[in-house]
């Protein structure tokens, strides 16, 4: 597989190309490491996000590809980093309470978009279909880059995906009945 | 469905500082090495030693070392205290003395009537005495005897057997019971 321009100039230290790989996958990272299970609520998504990024311009001299399969190796670090906070935080038994109070700081990911009602909606799946529904269906990773990203084959993540759409058609007409009744 | 799924992730701008640690990141990433086959070689040269170590120290079950042929030329000196049931002073001096050291080639089969040295073979077809390293059948001959698995029937030094014998003699490192002391098919030393 061969780089194309973009991540050629990427690995040669180009700000440019990573300012471009940047605008392309910062977002969708941030918003897909919210909705994903799992993770920590002491560990915001951004510092998984910014701590993925660091480690693939460490690395990214082992990635070979394009500019749109650059996302699914991105978030395949993301979700080792994700998993590995999540292992350090159930050894310091982190609990942290609600009532916190909360100074948003202003930040490159202050502009996410605020994706609580996707993480209440895909909270009845198991933890597989929810990582694919959230890479496919709600940041829009194709299915080869979001087997890459979780760690999956793309059968699986086809899988995985037609069984969390169809429970989710299920609920939702089970809510529909509920609150018609 | 998935159009209510979709959530259109804002396009983000990179802080300077990132930006610039990520260029000099880059910039200074190196391949990682293909560490598998060297892992893969190590692993099969440190095997090969091994194997070579137990073949020539005798520890591989069933092939003798290939130095057993000169290490059992010397006298061994656990023959000054055998005392073997039969008294006949010819056959015991027999048994002492490995007056033909005959250097047999290590794992080959044979048939011997004779007085002598036998490493690793695997046949119960010696009826002789001498010095036994390795066999893995029974024999019905007096002498010493290293590592037997099977039964043995003969008068003699014995070490390391793990099935029960019914003979007379110096027994060692036994791993079942022996019907010979008291039960009429001789008397021994066990340990």
């Amino acid at each position: 597989m061969t780089d194309d321009a973009v991540v050629a100039a990427a690995k040669r230290g180009d700000q440019d190309a990573w300012r471009r790989l940047y605008r392309a996958h910062a977002g969708r990272l941030v918003l897909w490491l919210e909705t994903r299970s799992g993770t920590d609520r002491a560990v915001a998504a951004e510092d998984v996000a910014s701590q993925a990024w660091l480690t693939a311009a460490a690395k990214v001299s082992d990635y070979h590809g394009n500019e749109d399969e650059f996302g699914g190796w991105l978030f395949g670090i993301a979700r080792r980093i994700a998993a590995n906070a999540q292992r350090r935080s159930g050894r310091r038994r982190t609990d942290p309470v609600a009532e916190t109070p909360v100074q948003p700081i202003e930040g490159p990911e202050a502009t996410v978009y605020d994706s609580a009602w996707v993480s209440e909606l895909l909270a009845g799946l198991t933890p597989r279909e929810r990582d694919v529904v959230a890479c496919v269906d709600v940041v829009g990773l194709s299915v080869a880059d979001a087997a890459r990203a979780l760690g999956l084959t793309p059968v699986a993540v086809r899988v995985a995906r037609h069984r969390a759409l169809r429970r989710l058609r299920r609920d939702v007409q089970l809510a529909t009945l509920v609150s018609a009744s | 469905m998935l159009q209510d799924l979709r959530i259109n992730a804002p396009e983000l701008d990179p802080d300077q500082t990132l930006l610039a640690q990520l260029a000099q990141l880059s910039a200074s990433s190196v391949p990682r090495r293909r560490e598998a086959p060297v892992r893969a070689l190590v692993s099969a040269v440190t095997v090969l030693v091994l194997i070579c170590f137990s073949w020539l120290t005798g520890a591989l079950p069933g092939v003798a070392s290939p130095f057993d042929g000169v290490r059992d030329q010397r006298p061994a000196p656990h023959h000054a205290t055998n005392s073997p049931p039969d008294s006949d002073p010819a056959s015991a001096a027999a048994s002492v003395l490995p007056s033909r050291p005959v250097v047999v080639p290590p794992g080959q089969p044979r048939t011997n009537h004779d007085q002598g040295n036998h490493a690793g073979l695997t046949e119960p077809t010696h009826q002789d005495q001498g010095h036994h390293y390795g066999q893995t059948k029974p024999h019905t001959d007096s002498g010493h005897h290293n590592g037997q698995t099977k039964p043995h029937t003969d008068s003699g030094h014995h070490n390391g057997q793990t099935e029960p014998h019914t003979n007379s003699g110096h027994h060692n490192g036994q791993t079942k019971p022996h019907l010979d002391h008291g039960s009429g098919n001789g008397n021994g030393h066990h340990t």
